[in-house]
Parts: C-alpha cells; sequence; structure tokens
C-alpha cells in the first residue's frame, strides 16, 4: 500500500511539473513570439546570399 | 540560440559549419572570416526604438549630449554593446533578444538602437506594443556581418570568398542587396535624420574600407 501511495505521488509529481511546464511555456509563446519569428526573417538575405554562387 | 553560443559551436566544429554576425576583433581571432560585408555595411546603421510613453521629446532630434543619458539596450554578447560603450552611450544588456524588447516595453529602458535592416521586420510585430520608432535620429558606426567558418575549414572558406567574388563581380550580389533593402533603406529616410558617426574600436585592420564598392553609401 505505501509503495502504491508513493508510486501514485511521483505520478502527481510529474504531473504537476508537466502542467507548470506547459504553461510556463505557453507564457513565453504569448510574450515572446514575433521578435523570434523577426530573427529568422531578418536571415532570410544571407541565405539567397549562399545560394548565389556558392 | 544567442550569438556566443553559436560561435563556440562553430569554433569547436560542433553542428556549425556557417554562420554570419557582426564581426569583431576577438571574433577575427577564434573563426575564419570571409571579409565580405554581406550587408555592406548597412547592419551599423542604426536607428532607435523607443517606447512610446517616454518622456523625452520625440518632435525633435535627440542630441548627442542627451542620446549618451539615455540608457539603451543590447544583447550581451553583441559587439555593438563595446561599440556603444566606448562611445561613451549608457547601454544596459540582456541575455536573450526576445527580453531586450521586453525591457524597452516596460520602460527599463529608453532607446533599442536597431539597424535600417531590421528594424521594419520588429516593428510591424510589435506594432500593437508601445514599442515605436524614434523619427528624427540616426547613430552609425563603421561595421561589417561576415560569414564566419572555422579555423580548419579552409575549403568551405574559399568556397565562400570565390563564390561572393563572382556574384560582385556579375552584378548578382547588389541585385540581391537592393531586392532586399532599397525599400528598407528609403524607409528610414536618411536624409531627414540628424546622424551621429561612430567609432569601432573593434574593426581589425584587415577589414576592406578602401574598396567602396563592398559598402553602403547614402550619397
Amino acid at each position: 500500500m505505501n509503495r502504491l501511495t508513493s508510486f501514485a505521488k511521483v505520478l502527481i509529481a510529474i504531473f504537476c511539473s508537466f502542467l507548470i511546464s506547459n504553461y510556463l511555456a505557453a507564457q513565453e509563446l504569448v510574450r515572446y513570439p514575433q521578435p523570434v519569428q523577426a530573427y529568422k526573417e531578418h536571415h532570410i538575405y544571407p541565405l539567397s546570399l549562399l545560394n548565389l554562387k556558392i | 540560440m544567442n550569438q556566443g553560443r553559436a560561435l563556440k559551436q562553430l569554433a569547436a566544429g560542433d553542428n556549425i559549419d556557417v554562420l554570419w554576425t557582426m564581426t569583431s576583433e576577438a571574433r577575427e581571432q577564434s573563426l575564419n572570416p570571409i571579409r565580405i560585408p554581406i550587408y555592406k555595411g548597412l547592419i551599423g546603421w542604426r536607428v532607435f526604438l523607443i517606447n512610446a510613453n517616454t518622456n523625452f521629446d520625440l518632435t525633435r532630434p535627440i542630441k548627442l549630449g542627451e542620446v549618451k543619458q539615455l540608457k539603451m539596450v543590447q544583447g550581451h554578447d553583441w559587439p555593438d554593446t563595446g561599440i556603444l560603450r566606448h562611445n561613451q552611450f549608457n547601454v544596459q544588456t540582456g541575455p536573450d533578444y526576445a527580453g531586450l524588447f521586453k525591457m524597452l516595453q516596460y520602460q527599463r529602458v529608453d532607446l533599442f538602437p536597431r539597424s535600417i535592416i531590421e528594424v521594419w521586420d520588429e516593428l510591424k510585430i510589435n506594432a500593437a506594443s508601445n514599442i515605436k520608432l524614434e523619427q528624427h535620429t540616426l547613430i552609425s558606426y563603421p561595421t561589417a556581418s561576415y560569414y564566419f567558418v572555422s579555423k580548419n575549414n579552409k575549403v568551405l572558406a574559399q568556397a565562400l570568398r570565390q563564390g561572393l567574388e563572382i556574384a560582385i563581380d556579375d552584378g548578382s550580389f547588389d541585385a540581391l542587396f537592393q531586392l532586399h533593402f532599397a525599400k528598407m533603406i528609403q524607409q528610414a529616410k536618411l536624409d531627414a535624420r540628424t546622424h551621429y558617426r561612430l567609432e569601432n574600436p573593434l574593426l581589425t585592420k584587415e577589414t576592406p574600407l578602401e574598396n567602396k564598392r563592398l559598402w553602403f553609401s547614402p550619397n
């Protein structure tokens, strides 16, 4: 019974940490999606330049 | 991935063969630079992102002395930080790109200097926020973004150098540059801005400043 209870606690802890990390990730997405995208956009030109003659 | 980490991985030959970034003496020492400025130096032409709720006067150019009093923000591992500090600007730093916008949004800093080829996408993306473009002031410093490869990768370095030289000679480099940046340069209204030219202490003596066709000039 004790072993089962411990196992259940571990499962609950894992589930809670999963929920928390997803929540934090979602917060990051709400705050930061666009500048990160801009950073990618800004690098289209060097990739095109690499494709010219190299 | 931030610039510092990418540079370390490139130097160590760890998953990265080539990257493009602004040059500095330290970067040229630890890596193999292809000394052709891919943005023709435009990366050193900077306008200011500001917070619309700022309390300084936005109806006129900011005087140089005033710019030096205001708090700027840059990435902690960007060469720009050292360049701006060398020119006596008050520069705060942050570890990640996205967080720098947040610092401006929350008015922990006053100015976020961005190059005239970066700023437009960033403005679009932040259109719903209180981040705006200052309209009257421009700073610039001589600098270059190069392709870098690792010290050991001489074959790739040679291929890059040759390819870029061919593209410059046949005009395709300039055509691509114009395609991507002509509108941005026009949008920046450089002539209408008060322009402060800064020094860059991080440039090496190998920088091909004398080869005028490699560099953007507003005239």
